[in-house]
């Protein structure tokens, strides 16, 4: 099967704003279309490329809560989103270095 | 092949600056199975072009029709549209028994770049 032909969801991410780091790391492509089988581990994959940080730094969010890695897209919008209107809103954190 | 190869294992992420136009998922005709298309006016409108030039320009582009009440159909059965933008395509046939189609272009990644978006493939596994 071909993951292309699968339904897709709609996402926007928002940096979850936190002290000196707040305006680094922000994500210009917001929105975000792709599988519903897409996993979260997916996600942190492809936006820590676009952020170019390590893949440890990233976490994805929902509500304040940190997304489990194998959660796929479909379980998150039919266990939190289901019955919204497009697109799911979702918050990413970036790990500060320590100093 | 190649890319054959590469589409079974790979997801494909869209990425914009703007709100993305939707997609549906749809099987068009019984011979294939589903795949997601947009609604062909909502790609003219984005990229300001008519039907006539789209189509002479990017003739590989799959344009087609699927008769509405069809599409109201498939689009009723999705678990990830809400109420409201399922609700949006289900006016009543403008004429009882007239045969009111909706006229679709296939998702694919070109397309997506077309429309300005970025893509990135990534392997399912690894």
């Amino acid at each position: 099967h071909y993951y292309r032909f699968d339904e897709h969801v709609l996402l926007c991410l928002e940096k979850q704003s936190s002290g000196k780091e707040k305006n680094k790391h922000i994500l210009q492509h917001k929105y975000v279309r792709c599988s519903v089988r897409a996993q979260v581990r997916h996600l942190r994959r492809v936006l820590c490329c676009r952020l170019e940080l390590p893949l440890q730094h990233v976490q994805i969010l929902f509500n304040n809560e940190v997304l489990p890695d194998h959660m796929t897209l479909k379980q998150l919008w039919l266990s939190r989103w289901f019955g919204k209107p497009a697109p799911l809103l979702l918050n990413y954190s970036v790990k500060e270095k320590r100093r | 092949q190649e890319e054959d190869e590469q589409d079974s294992d790979h997801l494909m992420f869209e990425f914009s600056d703007k709100p993305l136009l939707p997609c549906y998922n749809l099987e068009v005709s019984v011979s294939r199975g589903p795949c997601n298309w947009f609604f062909f006016s909502d790609v003219l409108k984005r990229l300001k072009l008519s039907s006539r030039i789209f189509q002479a320009r990017f003739p590989h582009f799959e344009v087609t029709t699927l008769p509405k009440v069809e599409f109201q159909r498939q689009v009723s059965l999705s678990q990830v549209l809400a109420p409201e933008e399922i609700q949006a395509h289900m006016a009543p046939p403008l004429a009882l028994g007239a045969a009111e189609t909706v006229e679709l272009v296939r998702h694919e990644p070109e397309l997506a770049r077309l429309l300005g978006s970025e893509v990135m493939l990534e392997a399912w596994s690894s």
